[in-house]
């Protein structure tokens, strides 16, 4: 691999960061090569840890300069999906050095955390005020929460998922050029510390006046802009959390229950895993979760019911009653445990980010996602639809694991097929390449809506929206004009 | 009355162009007959100053679908002409505000298109107002948002273009914040199609794939019709307990309707600001309240006794004054359950909270007036009864962000506000009838200042201006944002708030390319050499927000630490 060890390029970014905090070092590279989701056609050349603001400005102004082809990150590995995996040679602005949780606002219920910030960090300092960081299902212990809100990770609590956007409020942002902006009520006037002297918290997410650039930000996988903060909405930590299950063949019925228990706001975490994905998640070796899937139903829907801060046990026991009364309608039964956990555990498990190793590769050490939008009444649909494509493809459908998040306080879903497959298997690599494309394809053009479109999804999701394609390519020339950030990803490469 | 300025007539629109609209839409739906014009250009609310005209279009066009939308749109670019929608309207920033502009009327786009009521939105188009939409979904136990201009506005013009929010943001959020799949016609006559939409897999998602265009369509604020025309939307639906058909006897606050089961309305007071702040916010984040706000006793006067507001003996009622005043920290919850317990559990949490803050509270069914506040605030039927006072009013401030931000900005707005009470400009509410509403469980709060005034005394719509620039320095005297701007109050903010509007330019140039779009409200130059006018209090305003617009901009580097 060529080095840029006496390059200008080196000596430019040590300038900026220190040379402590510049790299071309073969095994560190290596690490941001990505795995099998990411199908990258470029390398890092080097990599640079900027620790602020400033230093990121520098940086990018210097890729405008020398036209560097710059590729956020944040999160450690492994990689699955290729968002900051070069499409092109380029240098990965590592930010996980900027890893201050500025501000933890227990009265407000917001905390402003920059990139660096893993979710077991923040959750442990949240938790100080009594509070509860909202998080993806069994995040990977080195993720960054402040990338996961970026992408649009689902977050395990519906009810609290007001908009695609949440729970990431205001951010801190450096354009292409190197401007610095902020979104939302935090765009001023005043700096932060003037703001928070009137009492303001950085908690008002549209604006400034007529756009909200953190909406434009989310999802570009760091195409537009480079986020150094962004301000995230906490919960208040349950005095009371109880988990239930509901098991059962039919996902027709446990959706049913869905829509009803979303429409009263009811639950707190609710999501439906199947028997194989379930299993991954409460066993560690590969025989321990055959074995325990094989106890499962097919379907398992679980949920938290919290109390707070006032009258726990009063909140708690409507909603109980309540859920038990739609359940009852709709013929689901209700448990305090299925087999390999009870409520406590469960409990503690959706709590929490991932224990090693890491839930979706402890089956068979690789896995390909197959994740969209859809509602929840289309999800039998598409498993129909994998099922076959698996069958037809010889792919056992027994090694694909299921995973229905509701999201936006259950108006739609986040469905996530996950292909387990052993990497050191080269045919069966194969074939789970095969399946996790044609699957994408068939989906996407049954309705599955790619809005997270990392890799090949890109092609997929945006040939079926040439408008878009339009604004988001003229977006990008104004934010972005010598193109620097994140070169080829979304439908900024040359294909489309 | 003030007639029609020569400056705000534009010269007739050409026979070509008027031909072509013709075309479009068919003769019976385009006019540029004078009389029907000043229509439009007949604007007093919302209007800057004592001048109550906005520019006169030069033609109305009433088209019933996108596609004839998107033909005038384009006849517009055509003949060099500007365009700028008006739905159901909100005065002065509906109408034209500059020349040769032509009104796209969307009257006719009226319907609802679908109601899905599992995923719980609503698609509509521009000019099913909120009643409409109302009747409708509640039919299928589901509610809509509706923002404080009420009922009879239009649910779509709030959600993709303009501002507000409302009592019920609570439990149903607000505006721009519910939008889910778009239809939206460019200023150059070209349709985009927002997420899920944009990609025929329906109307359930108005983000990406990939970045969300909805951070692009609009902000804290709508472009009120400064970028394009929207002609479709989705709207997230929320839970409504009561019954399909609820219809009220009588009108506004002498509503007469059984409270449905579970469903309460209640009204608490506390000792102090403070208190109010803390123990609603409290009450909030625990998920309570179907709608929920602070009103002003000063409101509350103007509604029900707006003639004893005019008396002499009521501005020397000074003690009557500060009597009332007493009572100005209170709030009001409408409850909605669908449980005993749950009910049960939000009133244990009011009680709660009202205890530990010293203050109390009244189930407004002991005062025979529960019935009426629960349906007067669930339908939204309680707005237009501001009218009633002084004929006219404005709303000042404005803000939203963290509740307490917002109670306790509330003492700078009173002061602004008694000051012009003294000095004549304004209806005497006793300066306390500034509101909160808390939208999605307290994540943001909202501080609004209602002015009462009476527009056909110029002795007191002269005050408006400088009232309006006196609330912007407060605005950022708070570290607020300048909300809805002017060119000139633009240009002089934008540097306080990160240079938006280069940003906002930017956009601005990719979707209108011909400047087509009436953009006053959104990215126009101010006319440069147009003479200040020569009131003394609108001078030595302009020179306090031009000296605080210097003091907090940003520099290259950002904001100053």
């Amino acid at each position: 691999m060529a080095t840029v060890a006496e390059s200008p390029v080196k000596k430019r970014l040590s300038d900026i960061v220190g040379s402590q905090a510049v790299s071309d070092k073969p095994d560190v590279l290596q690490s941001y090569a990505g795995g099998p989701g990411s199908a990258p056609r470029g390398k890092p050349i080097a990599t640079v840890r900027p620790r602020n603001r400033n230093e990121v400005q520098a940086i990018v102004r210097l890729a405008n300069e020398l036209g560097i082809n710059l590729v956020p990150a944040s999160s450690g590995p492994p990689r699955f999906r290729g968002g900051t995996v070069p499409c092109e040679a380029g240098v990965i602005v590592d930010l996980s050095a900027m890893d201050r949780i500025v501000r933890v606002d227990r009265l407000n219920m917001v905390a402003i955390i920059e990139p660096g910030v893993t979710f077991a960090r923040f959750k442990a300092e949240a938790e100080k005020q009594q509070l509860r960081v909202f998080m993806p299902l069994l995040p990977r212990s080195t993720k960054s929460a402040l990338a996961s809100y970026l992408d649009r990770e689902p977050i395990t609590i519906p009810k609290y998922h007001w908009d695609m956007s949440d729970p990431m409020l205001t951010a801190e942002i450096v354009f292409g050029e190197g401007d610095l902006f902020r979104t939302g009520s935090a765009a001023g006037p005043g700096s932060l510390e003037d703001q928070w002297k009137m009492g303001l918290a950085q908690k008002n997410p549209e604006g400034p006046a007529q756009t909200s650039f953190n909406r434009v930000v989310q999802g570009a996988q760091g195409t537009l802009g480079i986020v150094t903060w962004a301000s995230v909405k906490l919960g208040m930590l349950p005095e009371i959390k109880r988990c239930y299950f509901a098991q059962d063949d039919s996902l027709e019925r446990l959706v049913d229950f869905s829509y009803r228990v979303h429409r009263i706001k009811l639950a707190d975490d609710f999501l439906i895993l199947d028997r194989m994905a379930l299993a991954s998640a409460l066993a560690e070796s590969p025989d321990e979760i055959r074995a325990l899937a094989e106890k499962q139903a097919p379907y398992t829907l679980i949920y938290c019911v919290c109390g707070y801060w006032h009258f726990p046990e009063k909140r708690v026991a409507y909603q109980e009653k309540g859920i038990s009364g739609i359940a009852q309608h709709y013929g689901v039964r209700l448990t305090n445990e299925v087999p390999g956990a009870g409520s406590k555990r469960m409990s503690e498990i959706i709590d929490n980010p991932s224990s090693e190793p890491y839930w979706k590769l402890r089956l068979k050490g690789g896995v390909r996602e197959v994740f969209f939008l859809t509602t929840m009444d289309k999800t039998p649909g598409f498993i129909k639809q994998m099922e076959t494509l698996a069958e037809e493809r010889g792919f056992p459908v027994g090694d694909i694991g299921l995973y229905i998040q509701p999201v936006q306080q259950g108006r739609n879903c986040h469905m996530e097929f996950q292909i387990y497959y052993n990497p050191d298997d080269e045919p069966e690599t194969a074939r789970a390449n095969k399946l996790f494309k044609e699957a994408s394809r068939a989906m996407a053009g049954s309705g599955a809506f790619f809005s997270r479109p990392y890799g090949p999804w890109a092609d997929i999701a945006y040939s079926r929206c040439p408008d878009t394609v339009w604004m988001l390519k003229e977006i990008k020339e104004m934010l972005d004009p010598n193109r620097v950030l994140n070169r080829g990803k979304l439908c900024f490469g040359e294909e489309i | 009355m003030k007639q029609t300025g020569p400056s705000l007539i534009s010269p007739p629109i050409g026979d070509e162009a008027y031909k072509d609209l013709e075309e479009a839409v068919g003769p019976e739906f385009v006019t540029r007959e004078p009389a029907v014009l000043d229509g439009y250009a007949w604007q007093p609310l919302w209007n800057e100053g004592p001048e109550m005209w906005v520019h006169r279009p030069i033609a109305v066009v009433l088209p019933a679908s996108t596609e004839e939308v998107q033909a005038v749109v384009k006849i517009c670019n055509k003949h060099g002409l500007k365009f700028k929608a008006i739905c159901t309207g909100w005065g002065a920033l509906a109408g034209p505000r500059c020349e040769n502009v032509v009104q796209i009327e969307l009257r006719r786009m009226d319907r609802i298109l679908e109601i899905d009521e599992k995923n719980m939105f609503v698609v509509v188009e521009p000019h099913a107002i909120g009643g409409q939409v109302m009747a409708e979904t509640m039919r299928k136990g589901l509610h809509t948002h509706i923002v404080s201009s009420g009922a009879a506005s239009s649910p779509l013009a709030s959600a993709t273009s303009c501002v507000g929010c409302a009592p019920d943001g609570t439990y149903m959020n607000w505006s721009s914040r519910n939008l889910l799949g778009v239809e939206w016609v460019l200023p150059d006559g070209e349709v985009i199609r927002l997420g899920t939409l944009g990609s025929g897999d329906g109307w359930f998602c108005g983000d990406g794939p990939g970045p969300s265009l909805r951070g692009v369509l609009r902000g804290r604020l709508g472009a009120f019709g400064g970028n394009g025309v929207f002609t479709k939307c989705a709207l997230k639906l929320y839970n409504w307990p009561g019954p399909p058909e609820p219809v009220p006897e009588g009108f506004l606050y002498d509503t007469e309707l059984e409270l449905p089961p579970h469903c309460k309305a209640y009204i608490m007071f506390f000792p102090d600001r403070k208190s109010l702040a803390d123990a609603t916010q409290a009450i909030t984040v625990e998920g309570i309240g179907y709608n929920a706000f602070k009103p002003g006793m000063g409101s509350l006067l103007t509604m029900i006794v707006p003639h004893l507001l005019h008396k002499e003996s009521w501005k020397k009622a000074k003690y009557l004054k500060k009597a009332i005043q007493a009572f100005n920290y209170q709030f009001l919850e409408v409850l909605a359950t669908d449980s005993a317990e749950e009910l049960e559990f939000q009133e244990a949490v009011m009680r709660d909270e009202v205890s530990k803050h010293g203050g109390f509270m009244m189930d407004m069914e002991h005062t025979g007036m529960a019935e009426m506040i629960f349906w007067t605030f669930v339908l939204s039927s309680n707005y237009p009864i501001f009218f009633k006072a002084a004929g006219m009013f404005i709303t000042a401030y404005g803000q939203d962000e963290s509740h307490h931000s917002m109670v306790m900005a509330s003492p700078d707005g009173e002061k602004i506000k008694q000051k012009w009470i003294d000095r004549g400009g304004i209806l005497d509410d006793n300066a306390d009838s500034g509101i909160h509403f808390m939208m999605e469980e307290s994540t943001v709060s909202h501080y609004e200042e209602p002015i009462e005034f009476d527009h056909r005394n110029p002795d007191q719509t002269r005050t408006i201006k400088p009232i309006e620039m006196e609330f912007t320095h407060m605005q950022a005297e708070h570290c607020m944002e300048s909300g809805i701007t002017s060119p000139v109050m633009r240009k002089m903010f934008g540097p306080t708030e990160g240079f938006y509007t280069k940003w906002q330019k930017g956009i601005g140039k990719i979707i209108d390319p011909r400047g087509c779009a009436d953009d006053y409200l959104y990215n126009a130059e101010p006319v440069e050499g147009e003479p200040l006018p020569d009131d003394p209090a609108i001078l030595e305003m302009t020179e306090k927000l031009a000296d605080i617009a210097t003091k907090m901009a940003w520099t290259e580097d950002g904001p100053l630490e």
